[in-house]
């Protein structure tokens, strides 16, 4: 479905988020450090095995921001709607994969918000969260007021990537990207996967992103697989796109011993990789959770863990990760170790 | 930098039959007269050569219609351009293994703005004040083909 | 350990295609709709006597938009299927049988940016290339089939529908198909699929590099007996670490070396991620991974996880950083 659009420009507002975090989302926080020396790896794990309540129990996690986050969405596509939604036409089977893998996975873990009713290919949805209902074709666009990818994106939290498999290679085909760590589907879309990844230092030289290529062009249908990235935001902010990096970028500076607490954000990211079953292509999310460093101080443990990864980090990763300007002070502000206390990260993989 | 375009030497692609040099003006047409020769040459059975110098884009379509599978590409222009045939050449169904790539002409490069989406170029320095939205660029290395541009991020 | 869900299916058409070829219709026990696939697709399904079990591949034949039934063709006596599988399915498995199958997977998908497909078949070959077909005529897209046989299992239908993109080469008439004219003077954006005995491959693939074709464009699925899923213990030598372990039937190796300290790295532990990557100094390794080149394989690499010694015992090394 085309859509009126916007000229692309230089876009001048965007404002952090009121969205303070619960004491169950704490809890259920992803925090991502299983010991305290920073190493890069391939680091997967089956998806949507964690227990009942926990971030990972479902293949897509809907949490107390849905609210904020679609309508932070919705303001977003509304403004910039060129870079942050792209389809190739080739991946139009894929967003019907993504589609139905997407409906029927809500529906399912989260009955009291989401229901879908099927006959043949007349499906209904509905969404008591955003109070919306939909009766559409599945396969006919023009049944949609948006592409699929869109459409159910926009009621959905996280980013969705569609890999198009082809030619022994991966492509980025299409992508609904709101909430990005610093990287633009706008100028990476038609990327193959190394490419995309060219910015990341160290990893390729470890091999790294050969043998993640590899393991993602031998998925199959029905196995979804998982994995965690992190990084830092300053203030409450989903979208740290590079296209508005002149609006957060400036915000690094502000940074001190009194205010950290209350703006540094650990952010990250549980990323999935699911093979698609009709299209063979392959769907990456990105799901991205923020933690203030006083809601992170209440587990001392992960206050104390994230201290001693940071002391360890390379300086390429420093830069990379955009922590130069403050990570001293960040270190000052976390707490010292007490003598180490076993640390409760997500379990780690061996079942 | 993984994304940024290594451009190796030209050389005659002896799995194929038929070799087309596509060249953006008389700089890339001295890029190519080493290879073109060679492809002449070359005692491949049925061997064939053709040259393309300041082709439209609607007359490279047409030319790609009558090309098939035993056809090896050579391209030479500047960097902004030749990203442009390979991107058409992609679309028509030719391997990216068949399509060889060289700098000829202004090496300079083309700059995307992330800012504001203008692409600017020839640009010869690392960094660069957007025509657009006057946002002082950062050249970085991270390159997209599809735009056949550097990505500019604001200093 | 990801284990992918089995799902239980029930057999509700049994068709004799020809004296050696039997089609079967399954579909799912609890009346559910069967997981969508792409073409050129497979299931395992497992079956059992009760005293001899075995596990088979076979390609899902049918349109991948009918979701209904899966369709699978065992050819009896099979030689790419050992011990007898084929056999028992088509004398022993009644219409009312209960099966076990696990989802579909692809290693045979269709290139769909392709701008014609070419689609060779030999024999028992024809059935991952069958659900191409029925793919490729229903988004109207460009292709060319060469189903080369001696069975005619599935050439009834080919022949009553007039379509003059189908080519039949019956080797008892004496018809061959010719590789070359096949493939030659073919357009732009060309992809090849060829499914059939070793020989019809290696046969494609000489015609078109002989034609001038880069040979990522030429696809093949080549029908290969699953690796035994039973597992023999082993003992394995790690000089390095001055330790000698066993390692039981139903341990993995990269489990032993763990619980014996050796500090190695693992991730997916499927053989997919090529985290665990060890080094064979003394020993044949028994691979079963889905990561390693051959390459890789030939330089003494293995993976942990999942794989096992084809001997009684392994001499390793960890890989240094």
């Amino acid at each position: 479905m085309t859509q009126s659009e916007r000229p692309i420009t230089l876009l001048t507002e965007s404002l952090p988020l009121v969205m303070a975090n619960s004491r169950q989302t704490i809890e259920r926080f992803p925090f991502p450090f299983t010991g305290d020396q920073f190493g890069y790896s391939v680091n997967v794990r089956p998806a949507a095995q964690g227990s009942p309540g926990s971030f990972d129990e479902f293949l897509f996690d809907i949490d107390e921001h849905y609210q904020v986050e679609t309508a932070e969405r919705e303001r977003i596509l509304s403004l910039d709607h060129a870079r942050r939604y792209i389809a190739f036409p080739h991946m139009i089977d894929a967003q019907w994969d993504f589609l139905e893998l997407g409906m029927t996975s809500l529906a399912a873990d989260y009955p009291q918000s989401f229901e879908l009713t099927r006959n043949g290919d007349q499906w209904h949805w509905r969404n008591r969260l955003l109070n919306l209902e939909h009766s559409f074709t599945f396969g006919d666009a023009t049944t949609l007021p948006q592409e699929p990818l869109e459409y159910l994106g926009r009621h959905m939290q996280g980013d969705f990537c569609l890999l198009d498999q082809r030619d022994n290679d991966l492509y980025l085909g299409a992508g609904l990207v709101t909430f990005p760590a610093d990287w633009s589907l706008a100028f990476n879309i038609g990327m193959t996967f190394e490419h995309w990844h060219g910015p990341v230092p160290l990893a390729h030289e470890a091999g790294i992103f050969n043998r993640a290529k590899r393991f993602i062009m031998n998925l199959q249908p029905g196995e979804p697989w998982l994995r965690l990235n992190w990084s830092v935001t300053i203030n409450r902010r989903l979208d740290t796109s590079p296209e508005i990096s002149h609006l957060w970028g400036p915000e690094r500076a502000l940074v001190t011993v009194e205010n950290a607490g209350n703006i540094v954000h650990l952010r990250v990211e549980v990323q999935t990789l699911t093979r698609l079953s009709r299209s063979h292509a392959v769907l990456f999310t990105i799901r991205t959770y923020l933690i203030s460093l006083d809601e992170l101080a209440t587990h001392p443990e992960w206050a104390e863990r994230f201290r001693r990864v940071l002391l360890s980090l390379p300086d390429e990763i420093i830069e990379y990760k955009g922590l130069t300007r403050f990570r001293d002070t960040v270190v000052a502000w976390l707490p010292e170790s007490s003598p180490p206390a076993a640390v409760a990260a997500y379990p780690s993989p061996t079942h | 930098m993984k994304s940024k375009p290594v451009y190796n030497p030209l050389t005659l692609d002896t799995s194929a039959r038929r070799h087309v040099f596509i060249a953006e003006g008389q700089d890339a047409v001295a890029a190519l007269n080493d290879i073109v020769y060679a492809a002449e040459q070359s005692n491949t059975a049925n061997s064939k050569v053709r040259v393309l110098v300041a082709c439209s884009k609607p007359a490279l379509i047409d030319v790609l219609q009558t090309e098939g599978m035993d056809t090896a590409f050579y391209v030479a222009g500047a960097e902004r351009f030749i990203w442009e045939v390979h991107r058409m050449l992609r679309d028509a169904g030719v391997a990216e293994t068949r399509i060889q790539l060289a700098l000829a002409g202004n090496v300079a490069r083309s700059v995307y703005c992330i800012h504001c989406g203008t692409i600017d170029g020839p640009v010869e320095d690392t960094t660069h004040t957007c025509t657009r939205c006057g946002t002082v660029l950062v050249v970085r290395d991270h390159f997209s083909r599809y735009h056949g541009a550097y990505m500019g991020v604001r200093a | 350990m990801s284990e992918k869900q089995a799902l239980a299916v029930r057999v509700v058409d049994i068709k004799a295609m020809s004296p050696h070829v039997k089609q079967f219709t399954l579909v799912d026990e609890h009346g559910e709709a069967l997981p969508a696939f792409s073409s050129g697709s497979h299931v395992c399904v497992t079956f059992g006597d009760g005293q001899r079990s075995w596990r088979n591949a076979y390609s899902l034949i049918g349109d991948p938009g009918g979701l209904e039934c899966y369709q699978i063709a065992v050819r009896k006596g099979d030689t790419t299927h050992s011990r007898g599988g084929s056999i028992y399915l088509h004398e022993a498995i009644n219409t009312g049988d209960q099966l076990q199958i696990s989802p579909p997977a692809n290693f045979f998908p269709l290139a769909r940016h392709a701008r014609k497909h070419i689609l060779i078949a030999g024999g028992i070959g024809i059935t991952p290339i069958l659900s191409h077909l029925a793919y490729l005529r229903r988004v109207n897209a460009s292709y060319e089939l060469h189903y080369a046989f001696r069975d005619d299992a599935f050439v009834d239908a080919f022949r009553q529908r007039e379509d003059n993109h189908i080519h039949l080469y019956d080797a008892t008439a004496g018809q061959r198909l010719d590789l070359t004219q096949a493939l030659d003077r073919q357009p732009l954006g060309t992809h090849v699929y060829v499914c059939g005995p070793h020989s019809l491959i290696t046969a494609t693939r000489t015609a078109a590099a002989e034609l001038g074709w880069p040979l990522d464009h030429i696809h093949s699925e080549e029908f290969a007996p699953l690796p035994p899923e039973d597992s023999q213990p082993f003992i394995v030598a790690i000089p390095s670490y001055g330790l000698t372990v066993n390692v039981a039937a139903e341990q993995s190796l990269l489990s032993v070396l763990e619980d014996a300290g050796v500090p190695i790295a693992s991730s997916c532990r499927a053989g997919r991620c090529g985290t665990c990557r060890i080094r064979v100094v003394e020993g044949v390794a028994k691979h079963r991974d889905q990561f390693l080149t051959e390459q890789e394989r030939a330089t003494g690499l293995m993976l942990a996880c999942i794989s096992r010694a084809c001997g009684e015992s392994l001499t390793v090394e960890l890989l240094t950083p």
